[in-house]
């Protein structure tokens, strides 16, 4: 399946369970590719990119511009 | 790879919402389970309903005596004795245990502070506390031998040739040879008033899997299990306030296996108090360390029927069972899309962020009502059966009876957290703390989503379940047998038992088939 998907800020769009991420930035829409041979329903999250000076390893986990989106379900046939 | 017809949709797409706060922080824990269908749950609930009366028959036709089961002596097989009872293997295991223990500290406080990149929260909330749940349920009390806390302490005895915590020879008037003497109306309270916190902080805090805070976590929990065996003694304060030797306890009475003595003349003074019954001292450690070699016996027995054992059940006990049963539940219900409506039912009425005070009140609220229910079905079970025993007597009696439904629940609910988020440990032992290494080159493997599929996840949960509930309605009846005069009382009692179980049983099944809330939307 495919997924595209447009956005007005930058940041960084993350499927759970497959554990797919893209960076997206605005403009066009990106493309992303999966074949979803696992059953279950995967979150799908948007991590907004926090300015220039975006630092990693902080290990308090409410960390800036961290969106639930919603969910991909897989249902088995 | 087309073998799963694809029903894919994004639900709640494009909406910026809060989300509703995970208990564990983000990324940890999280698993992918899609609810039961409701063809399953209706098949898992006809057979609930059809499976118990099948039981019931069996012992309106006569069924088994009331008291004993066989057992077979492990410990009279030489290759058993000199394998996996011998003492070089009992010290390997200690020797892992201390390991790991310690792993988890290093890791906690020297590594990285993200939870799915530092080994120890999947190591402490995975693979120890929910496999260690499985292990003891379904083998045998391994808890008693790797506990590291009692592990520690005997190897401090040991290397240091002292015996810890004994009082001075002066002091006569103490009748305990420890400092002090342990108040017997705290009986296992302060057990009920650990594992409640240990619940709470597993089901609501939100940085019990952040590694430092799960690190001062364990060193807290460790210095009150230290200084609990160092003032009243070691077995004393594990059978009585070490809250995941009482808990894992009570679940091995589930499991085939028991550590028994058969002359029950040692227990005499025993300090924990056991209750020995004719046919010897069963899952008494303290009894067991002390008996000569010659009267420990390692049984194995049937499944479940631990659970049946006569023997006192105080109150407190009664308290710590219906809070287990009660807090498995509410793991499970926490996560449902109707627990979230309650939870935005308040949000709305008094602005954001209350949802841990809801989840808090209702870890509190779900225990109580259980209490209230099983009281008022007790209350029942003696109207029905006209026994002379006191409600509050028969609820102790029974409340064992209870625990193959909590413990099926709790496999159901469990089986994916275990099978898919587990194997985040295979990449975290190259890459312990998070700082890049790849120890033996697997710090690069990925999760693979398709060791477990949906249906067969909804199957075994189904049938899990259900098996739960066939044992909890024999061990009912296997104990009225004992605790009522003649058979028809007997029977006539478990008329609300069987209500209740079927109830138990009941929610369960619904628990596992509601949608696991993935976001709230504002």
């Amino acid at each position: 399946m495919t997924l595209n998907i447009t956005t007005d800020v930058t940041g960084e769009f993350h499927l759970h369970g497959y554990d797919l991420k893209l960076g997206l930035s605005p403009g066009p829409s990106q493309r992303m590719e999966l074949v979803a041979n696992a059953t279950g329903n995967f979150p799908i999250e948007f991590h907004e990119a926090v300015g220039s000076s975006h630092e990693e390893g902080s290990g308090e986990e409410n960390e800036f511009g961290q969106y639930t989106l919603g969910s991909l379900q897989v249902l088995p046939r | 790879m087309r073998t799963q017809k694809l029903l894919a949709a994004i639900l709640f797409a494009g909406v910026f919402g809060l989300m509703a706060q995970p208990a564990f922080a983000h990324g940890f824990g999280q698993t992918y389970t899609l609810p039961v269908p409701l063809s399953y749950f209706l098949v898992g609930a006809a057979a609930t309903v059809a499976l118990s009366f099948v039981v019931v028959g069996f012992f309106v036709q006569g069924g088994p005596a009331a008291s004993g089961y066989p057992v077979y002596n492990l410990l009279r097989l030489q290759w058993f004795k000199r394998s996996l009872a011998s003492p070089i293997f009992l010290g390997f295991l200690g020797a892992c245990s201390m390991f790991l223990f310690l792993l988890v500290f290093v890791t906690a406080f020297g590594g990285t502070n993200r939870p799915i990149e530092n080994i120890s929260p999947t190591f402490v909330w995975i693979i120890w506390w929910v496999g260690m749940g499985y292990v003891v349920a379904l083998l045998g009390n391994a808890w008693a031998l790797v506990n590291p806390w009692k592990v520690s302490y005997d190897w401090f005895e040991q290397v240091f040739g002292v015996k810890l915590g004994r009082a001075k020879k002066g002091k006569k008037s103490s009748r305990t040879p420890y400092i002090m003497r342990y108040p017997a109306n705290w009986d296992v309270w302060p057990a009920v008033a650990l594992f409640l916190l240990f619940a709470w902080l597993e089901n609501v805090y939100s940085g019990a899997a952040i590694p430092q805070k799960l690190g001062i976590l364990v060193l807290i929990y460790s210095l009150i299990t230290w200084g609990g065996m160092y003032l009243f003694g070691k077995h004393v304060w594990l059978s009585r306030g070490e809250a995941f030797s009482v808990l894992f306890g009570l679940f091995s009475r589930f499991s085939p296996t028991e550590a028994r003595v058969k002359d029950t003349r040692a227990c005499h003074g025993c300090e924990v108090e056991c209750s020995p019954t004719a046919e010897g001292c069963v899952d008494c450690y303290a009894c067991f360390e002390r008996a000569a070699p010659e009267q420990r016996e390692f049984n194995l027995r049937p499944f479940a029927v631990g659970l049946a054992r006569p023997g006192r059940v105080s109150t407190a006990m009664l308290v710590f069972v219906v809070l287990t049963l009660a807090t498995v539940t509410f793991d499970g219900l926490n996560e449902t899309s109707a627990w979230n409506s309650v939870q935005r039912f308040f949000q709305d009425r008094t602005g954001a962020g209350v949802a841990s005070v809801v989840d808090t009140v209702g870890l509190l609220a779900v225990p109580a009502a259980f209490v209230a229910v099983y009281f008022g079905f007790s209350w029942l079970m003696k109207r029905l059966s006209g026994t002379d025993a006191s409600v509050a007597e028969l609820a102790r009696v029974f409340v064992f009876s209870l625990v193959p439904i909590a413990l099926a629940y709790n496999v159901a609910h469990y089986i994916s957290l275990l099978a898919v988020q587990g194997q985040l440990i295979i990449p975290l032992v190259s890459d312990p703390f998070g700082f890049g290494w790849d120890l033996f080159g697997t710090a690069s493997y990925r999760v693979n989503l398709l060791v477990i599929n949906a249906k067969f996840l909804w199957f075994t949960s189904i049938a899990v379940i259900v098996l739960g509930h066939i044992i909890a309605v024999y061990l009912a009846h296997l104990v009225s047998l004992r605790q009522m005069e003649g058979r028809s009382s007997a029977l006539r009692s478990q008329y609300p038992m069987l209500l209740l179980m079927v109830g138990y049983t009941a929610t369960s099944l619904w628990i596992i088939a509601q949608p696991i809330v993935v976001v709230a939307s504002e």
